[in-house]
């Protein structure tokens, strides 16, 4: 009895002491994650109930920040533009970047040349994009762009790509996003490796050809990243600010016409200082998320998991 | 012909089909990359006419060192490097630190911190940028270069430490217990034995996170509001988008422009086995 209570005690002396060198590895990351991640979550929410712009006021308004988010007259805009850009880029993105991987696939000498000078435009910073972008499709009769210049050489019209007024604009986003392809290849190359490799041998065996072989191993055994796709790429969507690096008027474009949630955010907390509703639209782009990742978990019916 | 001569042949056609797409599609992808270098190098008068030439009318290589002398660009430039630097060294440091905690020893409250850390995942980073503002605002970190760093100095993403938390569980345990039974502490087998065992996931983290930095114009643009505070290259460049008609050197910003990609393009040719791996396992385990 003796012996056993000592044991024990020994244990939990051995515990404490570990724990005490575990708390050494780990207190720069809870201090870290603490004061610049948990607590700003927390005060993000408790700043959405309050009318506050840094500098002097911070008054209780209840809920009048997030009555705000649906009175407000530019939201109609920015919702109609973020989703559009979201019904356009998700399935341009995700089916590109998928094509373009099957093409890298393929098992030819100096394919891998190929996949560096696919990705290259990913290493380009986006400032960087940004800047040649504004230049290549800039809309202004003294100084047109380069593609304006070469339609007008061909004695085409030119077009106001992301300078247009309409959703036309953000059609020229998305077409600028086909740069940048790659990123999303690799990962689907990785997935290809993971195929196993047995399937495609049985499958040869039993004669399949080429796109049989497709559409019955490597189509449904990609289904699961297919969907862990969709939903990062949602997410990243609906978040977009890149417009501020090329659309004109500071990423609004003209008549607001590349102006999206992402940059709605923006725009309030540090051009108007508005900190109280910059917050109060984030966490409603929090809730929109968290149901429409719930509802595509929910319909995944078509994803096919390997067990 | 016989039967092997017309496969022969189906076959080198449907190479050459093939290389013919895959060439085009890189000459498009490098279109681009081809247009900003060609701006960087073109003289002065040239590029100022409004006919938006594509290809150079020289070498004009001096816009490198002009853009970075006279053109405004060569503080950032360092300070991009140092920004960089401190980051690409943090990022591993920090979550190597937090994810040798989680894999390998055992201490009170692990699966609570865990789980936090793992929450913070489902929250888009919008969320924080307000309180961030507040903070830096009243500790005095705005307008500095600061907030390019500091998190990352303690906690650079839950994605990271997870990462590298799946890479250790990966590592044979062995060779530790034998220098712990050898009277090796924690943080010499930490250091000593686990961390040149995840070289190439240190590698990635550290060229990720030098890559990331680089290119962050967003940060800045939220956290200065002055124009004499200290900036990166990227910012620097952020500060030119829509000016581009009023500057009276267009090339320079495009020389910085070239020198700004040709960082990160080297560095990824150089790692380029460590961030393909790294990036694939991101996005198949995240």
């Amino acid at each position: 009895m003796i012996a056993l209570n000592k044991s024990k005690g020994a244990l939990i002396k051995k515990r404490i002491k570990g724990s005490v060198t575990g708390w050494v590895f780990i207190i720069p990351m809870v201090f870290g994650i603490s004061m610049f991640t948990v607590l700003p979550i927390v005060q993000s929410f408790y700043y959405s109930f309050y009318d506050y712009d840094v500098i002097s006021k911070f008054d209780f308004v209840a809920l009048g920040n997030y009555a705000k988010v649906f009175t407000d007259k530019q939201m109609a805009k920015v919702v109609t533009n973020t989703l559009f850009f979201a019904a356009v880029n998700i399935p341009v993105v995700i089916a590109g970047s998928y094509m373009l991987a099957l093409l890298l696939n393929s098992k030819l000498a100096g394919i891998k040349a190929f996949r560096v000078i696919y990705y290259l435009p990913c290493v380009m910073p986006a400032i960087v994009g940004g800047t040649v972008w504004s230049y290549l499709m800039r809309y202004n009769a003294d100084a047109q762009g380069l593609f304006n210049r070469m339609l007008e050489s061909m004695g085409l019209p030119a077009r106001e790509f992301f300078y247009a007024e309409n959703l036309t604009a953000i059609l020229s986003i998305v077409f600028m996003n086909l740069w940048s392809l790659g990123g999303g290849t690799i990962i689907w190359l990785a997935q290809f490796k993971n195929i196993p490799k047995e399937l495609y041998e049985a499958a040869e065996i039993d004669g399949a050809k080429k796109f049989r072989k497709f559409f019955s191993i490597t189509l449904p055994m990609s289904t699961p990243m297919i969907f862990y796709n969709v939903i990062t790429t949602f997410i990243v969507t609906l978040q977009f600010n890149g417009t501020l690096t090329f659309a004109p008027n500071g990423g609004l474009g003209n008549e607001n016409a590349t102006y999206m949630y992402g940059l709605k955010i923006y725009q309030e907390a540090f051009r108007r200082y508005n900190m109280g509703y910059a917050c109060a639209l984030a966490w409603v782009l929090v809730l929109v998320m968290g149901l429409c990742t719930a509802v595509l978990f929910k319909t995944n019916k078509w994803v096919q998991y390997d067990d | 012909m016989t039967d092997t001569a017309i496969y022969k042949t189906k076959r080198i056609a449907g190479k050459s089909v093939m290389y013919l797409v895959l060439a085009l599609i890189a000459v498009v992808l490098l279109f681009p990359y081809v247009f900003m270098l060609n701006r960087g190098l073109m003289s002065n008068a040239y590029i100022r006419t409004p006919d938006m030439p594509y290809w150079t009318d020289g070498l004009h290589f001096k816009n490198y060192l002009l853009a970075f002398r006279d053109g405004g660009y060569g503080m950032p430039l360092l300070y991009s490097f140092l920004v960089g630097i401190i980051v690409a060294v943090s990022t591993p440091l920090s979550s190597f630190l937090a994810a040798y905690a989680f894999a390998r020893l055992e201490w009170i409250g692990k699966k609570a911190v865990f789980s936090v850390m793992m929450l913070t995942t489902l929250l888009p980073g919008i969320v924080t940028q307000v309180p961030l503002y507040v903070l830096y605002n009243n500790i005095g970190l705005t307008n500095t270069l600061f907030p390019l760093f500091l998190p990352g100095l303690f906690f650079s993403g839950a994605m990271n430490v997870f990462l590298m938390r799946q890479f250790l569980l990966s590592v044979p345990k062995e060779m530790e217990e034998s220098a712990k039974l050898d009277g090796a502490n924690a943080f010499i087998r930490c250091f000593k034995i686990c961390a040149p065992l995840c070289k190439s996931i240190i590698i990635y983290m550290a060229v990720g996170g030098f890559m990331g930095i680089w290119g962050d114009y967003l940060t800045p643009s939220m956290f200065n509001n002055r124009t004499d505070a200290p900036i990166t290259l990227a910012y620097a460049l952020y500060l030119m988008t829509g000016k581009e008609t009023n500057s009276a050197h267009p090339e320079w910003i495009f020389a910085a422009a070239t020198i700004m990609s040709l960082v990160p393009t080297a560095l990824f040719i150089a790692f380029q086995k460590y961030l393909i791996e790294g990036i694939a396992t991101a996005g198949l385990k995240g």
